[in-house]
């Protein structure tokens, strides 16, 4: 009799332990609550700017607590807006289009950028894609980011395969692959904005070409995700969007306070975060460019399985080609 | 068959109902949920094992390739830590000064988590299944020799005073008295080198894994990160834990029951 | 009968943070072929210590001879029985702690193992249980099978600490009959510690009392016949006088 109770016990606790999590009730006077997350770049730029200058609280009419999270992937950032605690999440346009085609609940509510990338090689004798021989390791931030998939299209329009290199990646943070690069671990680094500026002020490193050209110029490299239950609450949703709007315009427009605030977020040098700005591929823009040549490319090898249309992407009023 | 024996062999299986019936309950409180909710984070049983059973013959994602790979590492490893910690503690017992080093080495050691180490692997050795497999040794090493040194300590002097009287050399009584009389320490530091071999394994190929050295680790990673797969991702989890259960079941209580338990130097 | 054993000086002093410890002190013997010798002696009169120099288990000074050869070190000609049960490799069954000895002695044939194992199991009557795991035996048992894997090593003299006193009486005794009648049947010459007056007469053909300073006071033959029983003539009266002698050493 005992052993039933407790079997009993033990079930009713469990379904009471699933039934408690992910359930968040909000009772009317408490702050509105939402959780931005973003990670490490200054292509964050217009995050680190909303969260300083509070644009969201200002836009918004009414009592609303923005919590911003830094965390290391586009797949943290997926799996918590899967799981609830992330609204919005920051990240780049390859993870967003793989979310959004395997049905994560968001849309993209803003673009936030455009930023350099380049293929960085320690080895002379690597100066192409064709030169990489099967043991050559390629150091990169992720599967499955954006950085991965630019490898692809680079791949794919020089090697006919845009698998052909998935076996030589090596996953490694942006800085960690830098140094291993440096140390020779890794013959090659896939990295973006800031390091590959650091990287091409390099004499010693060759860049392959192939990778750069891949992505056209000022095309999208960042978006804002905004889980699909934000766009129930309109007020907060506008207030979000026009404090994203509001960012890009403050960047354009403020470069000294800009660099004021990124110095606090980097961590780095006044003179060196001006000097990033000033690169010609380092913009800031709310418009998404090239959803359309990614999402075909992704479809085409077989990142995705479905492909993404531009309504699937967006949240209406934002404008994408 | 006495009583003494029928009374074990009935809590014996008591204890497997019990068991039986948390895992089924578990297995439905699951479904129910998951089917109720249906979150994408969340997916149902029937999803994740159909997908399990998808993964053993897909050619895109071959799951008992990734399995392997990671299994025939740690098998390695543990084979390479468990010898080297058998003889280097065997080595503490023979020279005083090797042994106050390694004991020395073990409490600096036995605290350092593998994926700690990790960097310094990555830029000296490189980032390959040689990292990982000398992150498996690590795991096994340290607590398994503290788990026979302290056996060791534990050994009742008559045993080895007896074997001293039959003649047995330093060495003999090392194979003759001191590993057997501590087999139940050389087993339980195997077990937890087992499990902390695996834990550092899987963190290390999600935390680096290279392309190359596909074990079950980058398969979890490729799920989450290229696959948006999650199904997938508790598919390898459960196959983690299964692997984990055979070993236990198959191979630790087989060894156990034909060695320190018929000994009746365990219960 | 021919000296086996001889022990001139032996001194024994064990260091403790109160300074040094004499256990024994100058002490002779000399111990004859075939001789069942007993130890009476108060706890820590250093009765064990002896036993434990001649087995070589202990550094000390003065001089051990046995067999003409000069004690340093553990040998099998020196075996020691202990009180402890956790004597037997728990890891071996009662056939194999018996030929494990043997085996490291170099004796390798299987046919050779196997017979004398099964000879000494059925001398402590424990044939029938040759195959049992030493966990599985009572403490008579296995006290009965170190026994047996002392004896079968053929050793020049058979050092027993006590390897009774953990046993209840009634197995005591019987064990006690077993142990005579085998020292005698194969000529061994045995060393037994014990504070029991009653197994010292029992057992011993020679008695040795010691006293808190680690000396011989008592050194005689016991000439009663055997088997010894209490109701023997002349028991009485000795075990009165090795009471006295006990309670007089032991202030």
């Amino acid at each position: 009799m005992k052993k039933i109770i407790s079997l009993v016990a033990i079930f009713v606790l469990g379904m009471f332990l699933l039934q408690g999590c992910g359930t968040n009730g909000q009772d009317g006077n408490a702050p509105k609550k939402i959780t931005i997350a973003y990670q490490g770049g200054i292509g964050y730029a217009p995050v680190h700017v909303m969260e300083s200058q509070k644009l969201i609280e200002k836009n918004y009419n009414g009592n609303v607590e923005v919590n911003y999270v830094k965390l290391d992937s586009g797949a943290a950032i997926n799996e918590g807006i899967i799981g609830g605690t992330i609204d919005i999440g920051c990240m780049g346009l390859a993870p967003a289009i793989s979310g959004v085609s395997k049905g994560i609940p968001y849309k993209a509510i803003a673009n936030l950028c455009s930023q350099s990338n380049g293929l960085m090689s320690n080895d002379a004798s690597i100066s192409s894609l064709k030169q990489i021989k099967p043991e050559d390791k390629i150091a990169l931030v992720s599967t499955g980011s954006i950085q991965h998939i630019l490898l692809g299209m680079a791949a794919e329009k020089t090697l006919g395969d845009a698998h052909a290199l998935d076996n030589n990646i090596q996953r490694m943070s942006h800085a960690e692959g830098m140094a291993a690069l440096e140390a020779g671990v890794v013959k090659l680094h896939l990295t973006s904005a800031p390091f590959i500026y650091q990287e091409r002020a390099q004499a010693k490193y060759i860049e392959l070409p192939e990778v750069k050209e891949a992505w056209p110029q000022g095309n999208t490299f960042l978006v804002a995700m905004a889980a699909t239950t934000l766009e129930n609450d309109k007020e907060l949703f506008e207030a979000v969007q026009k404090a994203f709007a509001q960012s890009v315009d403050y960047i354009n427009s403020n470069p000294d306070d800009t660099i004021s605030i990124e110095e606090q977020y980097l961590k780095l040098d006044k003179e060196v975060i001006k000097s990033y700005l000033k690169e010609p591929d380092c913009k800031f823009f709310t418009d998404i460019r090239g959803l359309r040549l990614m999402a075909e490319f992704m479809k085409r090898a077989g990142f995705v399985e479905k492909d993404v249309s531009k309504e699937q992407f967006c949240y209406g009023g934002v404008s994408c080609e | 068959m006495n009583k003494e024996n029928y009374t074990k062999l009935k809590s014996r299986y008591t204890s497997l109902g019990v068991q039986f019936i948390f895992v089924v309950i578990c297995c439905i409180s699951w479904q129910l949920y998951a089917t109720s909710r249906n979150i994408m984070g969340f997916p149902a049983l029937d999803v994740i094992v159909a997908h399990l059973i998808d993964s053993f013959t897909s050619t895109r994602q071959p799951i008992l390739l990734y399995m392997a790979h990671s299994f025939i590492l740690i098998v390695e490893g543990l084979a390479i830590g468990a010898l080297t910690a058998v003889v280097l503690s065997g080595l503490s017992v023979v020279n005083n000064i090797i042994g106050s080093i390694y004991r020395l080495l073990i409490s600096i050691f036995d605290l350092l988590p593998g994926v700690a180490l990790l960097p310094i692997l990555m830029i000296t050795v490189g980032a390959n299944d040689l990292s990982i497999l000398i992150l498996v040794i690590h795991s096994v090493l340290w607590p398994m020799s503290r788990n026979i040194m302290d056996g060791f300590r534990m050994i009742p002097p008559t045993y080895i005073e007896a074997g001293k009287n039959y003649g047995l050399s330093i060495y003999g009584l090392l194979a003759g008295v001191y590993i057997p009389a501590s087999f139940a320490n050389v087993l339980s530091g195997l077990k937890i080198g087992w499990a902390r071999a695996w834990r550092g394994l899987i963190s290390a190929e999600m935390i680096f894994g290279a392309a190359q050295s596909a074990g079950i680790g980058v398969y979890i990673n490729n799920a989450r990160t290229i696959w948006l797969d999650y199904p997938s991702v508790y598919g390898a989890i459960f196959l983690i834990i299964i692997v984990g259960v055979i070993v236990e079941y198959g191979f630790f209580h087989v060894i156990e029951s034909r060695t320190v338990k018929r000994w009746g130097m365990i219960r | 009968m021919s000296d086996i054993l001889s022990i001139t000086g032996l001194t024994k002093q064990y260091s403790s943070p109160r300074g040094k410890n004499k256990i024994l002190h100058n002490l002779h013997l000399t111990v004859k072929s075939n001789e069942f010798i007993c130890i009476l002696g108060p706890s820590g009169c250093g009765k064990s210590t002896l036993l434990r120099c001649i087995a070589g288990f202990e550094d000390y000074s003065g001089e051990i001879i046995c067999n003409s050869k000069v004690v340093k070190k553990p040998s099998v000609e020196r075996v020691m029985v202990f009180q402890d049960y956790n004597q037997l490799f728990p890891w071996k069954t009662v056939e194999q702690n018996i030929q494990y000895p043997m085996k490291i002695q170099g004796i390798k044939d299987e046919n050779d193992l196997r017979c004398r194992c099964e000879d000494m199991l059925k001398k402590v009557g424990l044939y029938e249980y040759r195959k049992f795991y030493p966990h599985e035996l009572s403490g008579g048992m296995k006290q009965r099978v170190a026994i047996a894997r002392a004896i079968a090593l053929i050793p020049q003299i058979v050092l027993m600490d006590e390897p009774f006193a953990a046993l209840d009486a009634i197995t005591r005794n019987r064990l006690q009959g077993e142990l005579y009648n085998i020292s005698r049947t194969e000529n061994m010459t045995v060393m037994f510690v014990t504070h029991n007056i009653q197994e010292a007469i029992t057992l011993g053909t020679r008695i040795l009392i010691m006293n808190s300073n680690g000396e011989i006071v008592v050194d005689e033959e016991n000439n009663l016949p055997h088997p010894v029983r209490p109701s023997t003539k002349g028991y009485g009266e000795l075990w009165d006088r090795y009471s006295k002698i006990l309670q007089g050493v032991d202030e």
